[in-house]
């Protein structure tokens, strides 16, 4: 009987939750009060009960070049299960503050049940704390009074702008479940937005209806002509809170939400609706009129003809001039961390400063190879972390750094001079196999990043075993490309300590010496030579037998895989070779009594390969994998498997043996 | 942020560079840096003027330049510019490159009054020099100076000059400084000269440093918020008393509330701890600090109605409800951080960034940390642990002893179960008992974080490669258990290997940390609390009959202990392990010693059994 009844109550969990949740702004009920956790999901330690947005424009009280304002409420009640929950009290609601600055409107209250009755404490102004972040932006910082585990919040804040851009985006997913979520927006002919949906399939409830308007106030053509509002409702409901997994950049991406992009205005001035977008090819065209795009590249084309000298190009072919280039604006201006498809400060100041974003040295890179007769084009992409791009939806705020790309003998060579440490065409991790628009008059195309070099580690260890010293004398040279040698041009990064540091708590390691070879020069692969000393361990009950792994400290000897299921795909960002070359002494008076068994495995997930032999006096390992950068959910089981088959075989010990 | 910062003013002028300076070092060093402090009345006036000289790329982490200061006070660039190694001056700061935020860096806080001015200053041919000055203006101290150079550049040649009015007078401690010369006129100038080289990080590094400079300067008499002075320890706590006298009033219905907590209760020990669950159950901390919030309590009132606050505001409404239950209790200055810091007992100072409450009851004293939603009762814990507090009262304040914590108090009892049908699998289970760090540690991911992020972080960092969890659970007893049980499962795709005649078993390790080496090491080692870890692995082997097994290990030393037990029973092999490092400093001289413990220890913890098969 009971466990008819729990399979009864997992079929109708709602109707239970709809008993007990007061959707009404202000209602809250001694059942949501006395709830102890959600019932759709134990572990929660809060839970959205309602987040419900109303999105409309506001006619002005007077007269105004922009009759309406955007005017966008949003009411949220949380139930807090446990003190984990409490950071939810805790809010802060980001608004811009140039120009015609955004208003916001708040208030909240706190509900608890004592001692069987239900108390209310409103949110106070000195609960609200106003932080400004700069010049265009402030948060409101809110702190709910008298929260504790089991109290319920409620909060209503109204945010009234003029910039018709800033709609925010509608996220009706969080780290926490929401039982309800819906946003209503009311549209205006005046203003058309596309809604860019990301996360979901199909909507719980979405609907929309017109009806007539006739205003009362305001300016221009349209005063005296009615018009008509559509509304439009999307809902979702029962949403399980979203569970953040390794190796997923883009969360955005699998969240469900709804972005607003504003497509087209009515001019108050001409009369006329005014396309902001409609087709990329206008868009790139729009791109490159822009003063901080393609002006500024001009600018950058005409600031060259001075600098071109100092670099010094003459007898190079256009390979060549594009690596120069490049390492010349990687060697004299910094990245200040900034990733913006556009110029974010003049020309005059970016030479000035030596910094800038990366749409700064990007664009006056591209600047630079054009000067230098480059057939060469910027391309706006969408960062790994930005996710995808809606192609449906022609935005630039799908776009959000910019690289460049050139077509010389027939290929194309992409190159980011944001990333200093990078070869000259390779791009760093957050621009690599990403998709973008390469920007070019009347003629734009859609391009893929790529790789040019596969990420590879490769090292050639030699050993000599000292059986009297307990000890293995080795030596390794490590050849590192592509990604590879990015990572560890950055972790040394001139100080050699740090590559040290890579080894410390590797017990019985320790480095005797240790080098680089081609720290700068970013066109050759970097090397790290090292000259180290390996315990045999402790002497165990066999004194006869010498144990050696000889890929300890080496290859991976754990795997990063290790959920059991995943619901998101594995993003790498690279794909990835790494090879191992050993090759070990055979002390005098040993033999080898076991050699571990070649293994081979190699399908469309990895490719593995372990083979040792004993040639001489000399056992030789030749080992490697090979990884992709990006695995679908369905391949994970084959992933994981894989690699901790590869795991087990890379960690094999021979064994030597007295004679 | 949990602290009370008394030196807040002055650590505060101290430039910070801002995000990357972590990752980088060297490529930069400071060939000059000249402070100049100036007590000018009721004001002190701090002026740095740096040189500097960037070698290359590396050192441009160091050239974005940020100061922070409080609403009330005043920072100004003076000057700011680079030239190049002839002394040609090729870019000069203009006030509009002058940037400001009021982002709170701080994670613990909410809100504060601070602001930030920052700037950058970067050039392209290397190398460089780049010289500012900046000057801080403060409208209140209770600090005159304080010097300790941190931070990956060195600086070659430093001087830090205090002037104070004629016969002023000072009181100063130092390390690492040569007497300072002094210039007296109209004015009294302590000129002190110094150099700073950094130094890497050394695993559990001594706070006191035998080579970096540090200098503290005080006034003896003060006014911040209220008059005090640095006569001696009670002359300090006299001022947080009067700093925070007449904030404990009650509401009514507060005391309503109180009265009905406590009906029938007789035990003042009970008394107390049925007001700190009650302040634990209806309180959390938040830290908002505007004006004299970085030091001056809000009242209890501001608790009672938001049921919020910081380390003060929490503990001075601990205070206030204990006092209306007729229970004394004392606002104690203390200092929060996971190393025991250096305390001068002979030098009364601002040596505390956080506050708790002690309770002195039938010769014996509570510790109550306020901030904490989930301590035991009376359990100040390890970042409170084996230092000087400071009771404050209205007379007779006095430094007080927070207890060291013993080897009981942070005992370990880990107990593996290791079941292998074959080579190829494994289930591993592990019941845990834990005390001291991890305890506290467990307690927060148990009750204070999303479980979604517990997951990621116990699977990926907890276990390592011995296991891939497929369960957990986190169990306290009671609420006011200072320990908490753990239970884990996971799988492994094998525990064993056979090699030839010989299997390699996996021990299952306890963590120790990789010490440097003696001719490495640098710094004297400093163990804050004793670690006492039990750890018992029986391994059930399907299939495999062990002929022998590993020989049993014992280690004993000045500073620790350890021991490997191994044995089999019906079937099953047993190993019993003990670790334990004494707390207490160890001195360069005595380091080899301490090291060769170490590495023993370790040695026979990160190496498999080898045990020949029959």
């Amino acid at each position: 009987m009971k466990k008819i009844l729990s399979i009864l109550l997992l079929l109708c969990p709602a109707v239970i939750c709809a008993q007990s949740y007061s959707m009404e702004y202000g209602k809250v009920t001694v059942g949501e009060l006395k709830e102890t956790e959600y019932l759709l999901d134990s572990e929660a330690e809060a839970a959205v009960i309602y987040e419900t947005g109303d999105y409309r424009f506001r006619q002005y009280e007077t007269a105004h070049y922009r009759p309406y304002e955007l005017q966008m409420t949003v009411t949220t009640k949380i139930k807090i299960y446990n003190e984990a929950g409490l950071d939810y009290a805790n809010v802060e609601i980001p608004y811009y503050t140039s120009g015609d600055p955004e208003t916001i409107i708040i208030e909240g209250c706190t509900y608890n049940l004592d001692e069987g009755q239900i108390t209310s404490t409103k949110l106070s102004s000195t609960n609200i704390y106003t932080e400004k972040l700069g010049s265009d932006r402030s948060i409101e910082k809110i702190a709910f009074p008298d929260v504790r585990a089991g109290s319920v919040i409620e909060l209503k804040y109204t945010i009234t702008t003029r910039h018709y851009f800033n709609m925010r985006t509608w996220r009706f997913q969080k780290k926490i479940p929401v039982y309800h979520s819906r946003l209503t927006y009311i549209a205006l002919p005046f203003y058309d937005y596309a809604f860019i949906v990301s996360g979901l399939k199909k909507f719980d409830e979405q609907s929309s209806r017109v009806r007539s308007v006739q205003p009362q106030l305001g300016s221009g053509a349209y005063r005296d002509n009615s018009y008509q509002e559509k509304e439009y409702v999307f809902g979702m409901n029962r949403l399980p809170a979203f569970r953040d997994e390794e190796f997923l950049l883009d969360t955005d991406d699998y969240m469900s939400n709804i972005h607003f992009e504003l497509a087209s205005y009515y001019s108050y001035t001409s009369g006329l609706m005014i396309d902001l977008i409609t087709t990329w090819p206008k868009l790139s065209d729009e791109l490159l009129k822009d003063a901080d795009f393609g002006k500024y590249i001009d600018d950058s084309e005409k600031a060259a003809k001075t600098i071109l000298p100092e670099i010094g190009l003459e007898g190079k072919n256009d390979l060549e001039k594009f690596e120069a280039i490049c390492e010349y604006v990687k060697y004299k201006y910094t990245w200040n961390g900034g990733v913006s498809k556009y110029a974010e400060k003049k020309l005059s100041a970016f030479l000035k400063d030596k910094t800038g974003s990366s749409g700064n040295i990007n664009l006056f890179m591209a600047g630079l190879m054009k000067a230098a007769g480059l057939d060469v084009y910027p391309v706006a992409v969408s960062t790994q972390k930005n996710g995808k791009i809606y192609k449906d939806y022609p935005f630039l705020t799908s776009l959000n750094d910019v690289v460049v790309m050139a077509n010389i003998n027939g290929e194309s060579y992409f190159a980011d001079a944001s990333a200093a440490l990078t070869r000259y065409d390779e791009l760093p991790a957050r621009n690599t196999n990403v998709e973008g628009l390469m920007i070019k008059k009347k003629e734009p195309a859609w391009v893929m990043t790529g790789q040019n070099e596969v990420s590879a580690d490769s090292r050639e260890v030699s050993m000599k075993i000292l059986p009297a010293e307990g000890k293995i004398k080795a030596e390794m040279k490590q050849t590192l490309r592509g990604n590879a040698a990015y990572v560890q041009r950055s972790t040394y990064n001139g100080d050699i300590e740090k590559l040290k540091d890579e080894y410390k708590g590797n017990e019985g390691m320790s480095i005797a010496e240790i080098g680089t070879e081609n720290f700068n020069e970013t066109g050759k692969p970097f090397v790290i030579n090292m000259k180290y000393d390996l315990s045999t361990g402790p002497a165990g009950e066999q004194p006869d037998k010498i144990f050696v792994n000889p890929l300890l400290y080496l290859a991976p000897a754990d795997t990063p895989f290790k959920q059991a299921r995943r619901t998101h795909p594995v993003n790498l960002i690279f794909s990835s070779v790494d090879n191992f070359l050993v090759e070990i002494e055979i002390p005098e008076g040993y033999g080898v009594e076991y050699l571990p068994p070649e293994y081979i495995r190699s399908n469309n997930i990895m490719q593995i390969s372990y083979k040792p032999l004993i040639e001489g006096d000399t056992i030789k390992l030749t080992a490697g994998f090979a990884m992709k950068d990006f695995y679908d959910t369905k391949d994970y089981a084959g992933l994981k498997t894989m690699y901790e088959g590869m795991v087990r075989a890379f960690s094999e010990v021979i064994i030597l043996k007295k004679n | 942020m949990k602290a009370l910062k008394l030196l807040a003013a002055l650590m505060l002028m101290v430039p910070s560079f801002l995000a990357a300076q972590e990752d980088n070092t060297a490529g930069c060093v400071i060939s000059d840096k000249r402070t100049h402090v100036k007590v000018a009345g009721s004001r002190l006036v701090i002026t740095d003027s740096v040189e500097m000289t960037v070698l290359d790329r590396r050192g441009e982490s160091f050239t974005t330049f940020a100061f922070q200061y409080s609403k009330r006070d005043n920072v100004s660039v003076n000057y700011a510019y680079i030239s190049d190694m002839r002394g040609n001056i090729v870019r000069k700061l203009k006030n509009s490159d002058i940037r400001e935020t009021q982002y709170t860096f701080d994670a613990g806080t909410l809100y504060n009054d601070e602001f930030t001015k920052y700037f950058d200053l970067r050039h392209n041919s290397y190398p460089y020099r780049i010289s500012y000055s900046v000057t801080y203006t403060f409208h209140r101290f209770m600090s005159i100076g304080y010097l300790s150079p941190e931070g990956r550049c060195n600086i070659e040649n430093g001087t830090y000059t205090i002037e104070v009015p004629s016969g002023y007078p000072l009181k100063r401690m130092s390390r690492n400084l040569a007497e300072p010369e002094l210039k007296s006129g109209k004015t009294d100038r302590y000129i002190w000269k110094y150099k700073y080289d950094y130094r890497k990080p050394e695993v559990n590094q001594s706070p006191v440093s035998d080579t970096d400079p540090y200098l503290v300067v005080l006034p003896e008499k003060f006014s911040y918020g209220v008059d005090g002075s640095y006569d001696s320890w009670e002359s300090l706590g006299k001022w947080a008393w009067d700093l925070n006298s007449g904030l404990d009033k009650l509401p009514g219905d507060e005391k309503a509330r109180i009265d009905r907590l406590l009906e029938g209760v007789s035990d003042d020990r009970e008394k107390v701890r049925i007001l700190y669950h009650y302040l634990q159950d209806y309180n959390r901390y938040i830290n908002v600090k505007i004006d004299l919030g970085g030091l001056k309590s809000y009242p209890a009132e501001y608790v009672c109605r938001n049921r919020f606050g910081d380390c003060k505001a929490l503990c001075n409404y601990m205070r206030a409800i204990l006092r209306y239950a007729g229970i004394e209790s004392y606002y104690t200055l203390a200092y929060l951080d996971g190393q025991v810091p250096y305390f001068n007992e002979d030098f009364p100072n601002d040596a505390f960034n956080h506050i708790i409450v002690t309770v002195p009851l039938d010769g014996e004293t509570l510790f109550l940390e306020c901030t904490s939603k989930n301590s035991p009762f009376n359990y100040p814990g390890t970042s409170n642990q084996g230092r000087k507090a400071l009771a404050t009262k209205q007379s007779g304040s006095c430094l007080v002893d927070v207890p060291p914590m013993t080897p009981e108090d942070t005992e370990c009892i880990y107990r593996f179960h290791v079941k292998c049908p074959d080579e190829r699998t494994s289930a591993i289970s592990l019941d845990a008992k834990l005390r001291g760090g991890e305890f506290e540690h467990f307690v927060f991911l148990a009750t204070g974080a999303n479980k979604n992020d517990v997951e990621i972080y116990l699977r990926n960092y907890a276990f390592g490669k011995t296991m891939q969890m497929t369960g957990y659970g986190i169990e306290r007893p009671h609420r006011d258990s200072a320990f908490v049980n753990l239970r884990v499962d996971g799988t492994n795709t094998g525990f064993y290997r056979i090699f030839g005649q010989t299997m390699m078993l996996e021990n299952v390790s306890l963590e120790i940390p990789a010490y440097e080496a003696p001719g490495n090491r640098k710094s004297q080692v400093q163990i804050d609390f004793p670690r006492n870890d039990t750890s018992t692995v029986e391994y059930e082997l399907t299939g495999i009959r062990l002929s022998s097994i590993p020989k049993n290990v014992s280690i004993e030393s000045p500073y620790g202990s350890y021991s490997a037990v191994f044995g089999i029973a019906d079937g099953r092999l047993k190993v019993t392990k003990n670790l334990r490092i004494n707390t207490g400093n160890i001195t360069l001289d005595e380091y080899p010693g301490f090291y060769d413990f170490i590495s023993r220890v370790r040695s026979h913890e990160y190496s498999k059994y080898q045990i020949p098969m029959p």
